[in-house]
């Protein structure tokens, strides 16, 4: 079992859901208002007048075989997008109840 | 959820939405009446008192004076004016634009009341009467006939009137100058006084032989019978054979006495239409109703009614109101197309797409059929006013649409699918959105709270584009982000689908951003001199104000002409006629432009309502001539009127004319018709009649030899002579007498006794005695007149009374309970405020009494204060558009440097007015007023995006260059649409059009040279201001690193 967190630019919410659905992704938590800003490209989103644009983000916790295809699919996104910005991050889960 | 996502989410309730309000609109449209000018009724009530045998002297002193002496203490009165002339007082209180007049009148009322016992005895009880805008006749037709001339009266009333009146929301018909008839018995006074009769004891057996009288009944049997006595005349051949006197057994007939005619009355008028006789049918409107359909009607009605006329019975149109309106409309109507397509061809080169270019212009028949609900619901007309408006708001109501759009353009390109893109993208941009908005709003809202006759004018543009741009900025929140979500395509479409036309315009609008940006970056390094050259052409621009003519509203060609003549006062009625038919006839062959004139002479009654409103007598003869439409003409009706001044000069026995191209003249119909040129009035106030006529006159003198002013008069008419008889109250005593004997008697014997009713047909025709117009030629005839006094003796006029010829004054006129004097002029090749400032310097040079006030009035006072509510109305926007600017930016920095495009936009109207050699009047100065909303709102756009750009770290020459060059194509987008709406109103030439060209010429050179000039100045400004502050804050950092040392 692996954490996946998907921040992105709001205006990526359709094709994030997509991507999940596609990855047969059923369970996730999703922020729908998050600020943020990237390290190194990309535009701070803010929700501010100077950043108007706003983030979301998603945390779904997969089976590992799954997550090679999610990021992959997360990866198309970023390639058609790349300026709105989304990233993935993976990490791995030792315990659910 | 916001707007914006459950419109994008719910495409169906949207569009139904937006269908909804279109399909409403359609269907107020068809019921929202057409007129020229929005309802305005003329706060103006008149209280009108007849006080009969009464000299102008005495109506001043016994019914004027007491009536005004309460009227003026009427709450909301602007002024209480009033004319005495013989027989009648006519006083008119004039309110405030706006008041309720059904309470004022209600006051007048009361007032009154309070008054009238302060009236004399035999003054009849003043009646109060209320303008209105239905009172202008909505068509006037002239009826001629030869052999069915005098059968006349009887064919309209029953064939025209009636079948006229029964129209839907036809008011009232009347006629003027209907021929009636009568029978007419002109006695002989000698063979009177040969049968020892006198005038009244024939009349008196007229009267007592035509008699019908009921005589109770009788029972027959088992019947029961009415018993009638009938002498009633059975023809009107029956009054010359009645016995009226037993002289010594001997019957007197009247056909021995006098001669006895069934004719028509000696009338005191003449009405003409091309020349030949004819009478003038008048259709007045119900208040309310839509006079194009009146008047579509009436003409259907009218064309029907011509078939069943005798053949010889002419109907000819005179003058048809609707005629003007529906062209006018219709003009602009077509304004409104061209702006449409105008703004069309804009988006679609800015974008060279025809998706977003479909989506932009759907906002506009949205937006513009919004107005139409409200101008249903408020009751209001489509007029000039209402679709000048929708003209101006075209332009404006696409631009949030393009500004969203934009964004979710740029969304789009950046990878977003349309849907989502619609969404975030409208979001980002929706508060710029409404603040721009706002800020129109905050321009044009106040115009609904404007007063006065400014305020008739204002009130529907202030609203139309206020309820426009709030619809539209709905539709950009809502209609254009789920078409957008629905019709635009993703970034992938593009690359298969290659849009050559789109590259080609992106190219061509990149070449204008790099020229803007090298052109901006050398300006900033050039800060001073660019400065100083702008400086020095908005002071430059200030100075053609000098060069550019001032008038109240734009004079309007709408192909009317009227002139007025008068031969010296005392000429008889066929003098005028002889001068009439002469000038008639040159008049016709002269100018082929006139297709109709019609003539009057003279008054139906001495006292009637209309003789109050136009001066009409014996020796003034009043044209009303009717040209063929401005566009079909190459003179216009200006010109036409200085040639026809020529024409008159020609003629000697004139003593006093003017030519009023227009019909301005006239109050009534210069309010309504919204026609004509400027009236120069100088207002001569003083008690003393004799000292202020030689002051008007001296004033009319000094003007006639200036150029540019015509058809001087002067209002007091000139001093009539009357013959006058007046009584030996001992003589008459002693006889016996009294005078009002004595004046029956005369009455009677000159004006006429009627002495019975003839009743043909149901219709009742006057009999009507008099002395033969022979035995009245000459003072002595009246001297020689005899009556019979009680004793039964008789008596000459001579004896008891002397006769005197007396000169009287035949008008007084009021103004505020002074007397007044005024000196009217046309204007023509001057302005009003070069007219004014030539009478006020004459008025410097002049001699003026102490007890004497000289102002001047009429069109140029209404300019004065016109103008002058223009500019609180121009510093009342300026403080709110700041205010809302302010609240926006949460700075007061920004505003201020936004403001710097305002003076440019002043600067671009005084430099298109002056090119195009127009005016600066009512219109241009609303346009500058408005030029203050459409030309911050540029200046808003780049500044508020420069601020962005510094925010997200750029240096302030960066921003200002990077900026501007993403900013100038939707500035110049949103710039043109507004420009180009304008500019098919800028270049109208039809009828009606001289109201709104100076409102288009004035926001197309306004708008553009503060487009310009904003581009550049903006930025210069927005860098120093920067500068500035980043000095202070420097500085102030300085010091607080100081203390910090200092502390340590």
């Amino acid at each position: 079992m692996k954490a996946v967190f998907i921040a992105y630019n709001q205006a990526l919410s359709e094709k994030v859901d997509n991507a999940l659905k596609v990855a047969g992704v059923k369970g996730f938590s999703k922020w729908a208002d998050m600020l943020g800003a990237g390290s190194d490209k990309g535009e701070p989103h803010l929700g501010t007048h100077t950043w108007p644009s706003m983030n979301s983000g998603t945390l779904t916790i997969v089976d590992d075989d799954k997550v090679d295809k999610l990021l992959l699919y997360i990866n198309q996104i970023n390639k058609v997008a790349g300026e709105q910005g989304i990233h993935a991050f993976v990490w791995n889960i030792e315990k659910m109840v | 959820m916001s707007l914006y996502s459950s419109a994008v989410k719910n495409p169906i309730t949207t569009l139904m939405v937006f269908i909804g309000v279109i399909v409403m609109g359609l269907y107020s449209l068809f019921y929202i009446p057409v007129d020229l000018m929005p309802d305005m009724d003329i706060p103006s009530i008149s209280v009108i008192t007849f006080y009969p045998g009464a000299s102008a002297e005495d109506i001043e002193v016994n019914v004027t004076k007491p009536l005004e002496n309460q009227l003026n203490a009427l709450q909301n009165l602007k002024k209480v004016t009033s004319s005495s002339k013989d027989n009648i007082s006519f006083i008119t209180c004039e309110f405030e634009y706006g008041i309720n007049l059904d309470e004022a009148s209600n006051n007048i009322r009361d007032a009154i009341s309070l008054a009238e016992k302060a009236l004399p005895d035999g003054c009849e009880k003043p009646s109060i009467f209320k303008f209105s805008s239905s009172m202008i006749p909505v068509l006037i037709y002239g009826i001629q006939a030869d052999k069915s001339y005098a059968a006349l009266e009887k064919i309209i009333d029953e064939r025209i009137v009636e079948k006229l009146s029964r129209i839907d929301g036809v008011g009232t018909v009347s006629i003027i100058g209907k021929p009636i008839r009568i029978i007419d018995v002109k006695v002989d006074p000698r063979k009177l006084d040969s049968y020892n009769l006198t005038l009244e004891q024939v009349g008196a057996a007229i009267g007592a032989e035509n008699i019908s009288l009921p005589a109770g009944r009788i029972e027959v049997g088992r019947m029961e019978f009415p018993v009638r006595t009938n002498g009633e005349f059975s023809s009107s051949d029956v009054v010359k054979n009645l016995v009226v006197a037993n002289n010594g057994g001997k019957l007197v007939y009247l056909r021995d006495i006098a001669t006895v005619k069934d004719t028509l009355k000696h009338v005191l008028v003449d009405e003409r239409i091309n020349g030949s006789m004819g009478v003038r049918l008048m259709v007045q409107k119900q208040s309310g109703a839509n006079t194009v359909k009146i008047a579509r009607d009436v003409r259907r009605k009218v064309d029907e009614i011509k078939k069943e006329l005798p053949s010889d019975v002419q109907v000819v149109k005179i003058l048809d109101t609707s005629e003007f309106i529906q062209s006018s409309i219709n003009n602009l109507s077509e304004t409104l197309i061209y702006a449409f397509v105008f703004v069309a061809l804009v988006v679609i080169l800015f974008l060279g797409r025809w998706r977003s270019t479909f989506i932009i212009l759907l906002t506009i028949p949205v937006s513009l059929i919004g107005a139409f609900i409200y101008l249903y619901i408020s009751g209001n007309s489509i007029n000039i006013v209402s679709l000048s408006a929708l003209v101006i708001a075209i332009g404006m109501v696409v631009d949030d649409a393009i500004v969203v759009l934009e964004n979710i353009t740029t969304h789009i390109e950046r990878g977003s699918s349309p849907m989502e893109a619609a969404v975030y993208a409208t979001r980002e941009v929706g508060l710029a959105v409404i603040a721009t908005t706002l800020v129109i709003v905050a321009v044009f809202f106040p115009l609904t709270l404007v007063g006065g006759l400014t305020g008739v004018f204002f009130r529907q543009l202030g609203w139309i584009v206020s309820i426009t741009i709030t619809l539209s900025t709905l539709a950009a929140l809502s209609l254009t982000p789920m078409l957008s979500s629905r019709i635009l395509k993703g970034k992938t479409y593009y690359k298969h689908h290659r849009n050559r036309f789109m590259e080609a315009v992106n190219r061509f609008w990149g070449f204008f951003d790099d020229l803007y940006v090298k052109s901006l970056a050398w300006v900033l390094k050039h800060k001073t001199l660019t400065l100083i050259a702008a400086g020095s052409i908005f002071v430059g621009s200030l100075g053609l104000v000098g060069f550019i003519g001032k008038e109240f509203t734009p004079a309007q060609d709408n192909g009317r002409i009227n002139v007025n003549m008068e031969i010296p006062q005392g000429l008889r009625i066929d003098e005028a006629k002889a001068l009439a038919r002469d000038f008639e006839q040159k008049v016709r062959q002269k100018y082929p432009e006139i297709v109709l004139v019609s003539t009057s002479i003279g008054t139906d009654e001495g006292g009637s309502l209309m003789s109050a409103f136009q001066k009409a007598a014996s020796y003034i003869v009043n044209y009303s001539f009717m040209l063929t439409s401005a566009d079909n003409r190459s003179r216009s009706i200006f010109e036409i009127a200085d040639s026809i001044r020529n024409d008159i000069k020609g003629y000697t026995q004139i003593s006093s004319s003017y030519v009023d191209p227009g019909g301005t003249r006239n109050a009534m119909s210069a309010a309504f018709s919204g026609g004509g040129g400027n009236n120069m009035e100088v207002k001569v106030l003083g008690y003393d009649i004799n000292q202020t006529n030689y002051i008007a006159e001296q004033i009319a003198n000094t003007l006639k030899s200036e150029k540019g002013f015509r058809d001087v008069s002067i209002s007091r008419d000139k001093e009539r002579m009357e013959l006058q008889i007046f009584p030996d109250r001992d003589k008459l005593a002693q006889l016996g007498l009294n005078t009002s004997m004595l004046a029956s008697a005369v009455r009677n014997r000159v004006y006429g006794l009627t002495a019975t009713k003839y009743r043909e047909e149901g219709t009742e025709y006057d009999v009507i005695l008099k002395y033969n117009d022979a035995n009245l030629t000459s003072v002595t005839d009246i001297e020689n007149i005899t009556f019979k006094g009680p004793m039964g003796n008789m008596v000459r006029v001579g004896d008891v009374a002397k006769i005197k010829q007396v000169y009287t004054t035949p008008n007084i006129e009021h103004e505020n309970k002074i007397r007044v004097v005024k000196v009217v002029s046309a204007l023509s090749g001057t302005d009003l405020g070069s007219a004014t400032n030539i009478i006020n310097a004459k008025l410097a040079t002049m001699n003026i009494p102490n007890n004497v006030i000289v102002e001047i009035g009429g069109a140029a006072k209404d300019m004065a204060d016109t103008f002058k509510d223009l500019m609180l109305l121009f510093v009342l926007i300026l403080i709110l558009t700041y205010i809302v600017m302010a609240s926006q930016f949460e700075s007061l920095r920004e505003p201020f440097i936004i403001m710097f495009s305002v003076p440019f936009a002043v600067t671009g109207v005084f430099i298109a007015l002056w090119i195009t050699g127009s005016t600066i009047n009512l219109i241009s100065g609303i346009a500058i007023v408005m030029l203050v909303g459409i030309a911050v709102k540029n200046s808003i756009v780049l500044v508020d995006f420069i601020n962005l750009l510094v925010d997200r770290g750029r240096t302030i020459t960066q921003a200002i260059l990077e900026g501007g060059k993403s900013r100038l194509r939707p500035i110049l987008m949103t710039s043109f649409t507004t420009l180009l709406g304008m500019i098919p109103l800028a270049l109208s030439k039809g009828e009606g059009s001289e109201t709104w060209r100076p409102l288009g010429i004035s926001i197309v050179g306004g708008l553009f040279f503060s487009m310009m000039i904003s581009l550049i100045i903006v930025p210069i400004i927005y860098s120093l201001f920067a500068d500035a502050r980043i000095k202070r804050e420097m500085k102030k950092l300085q010091a607080e690193a100081g203390e910090i040392s200092f502390e340590d």
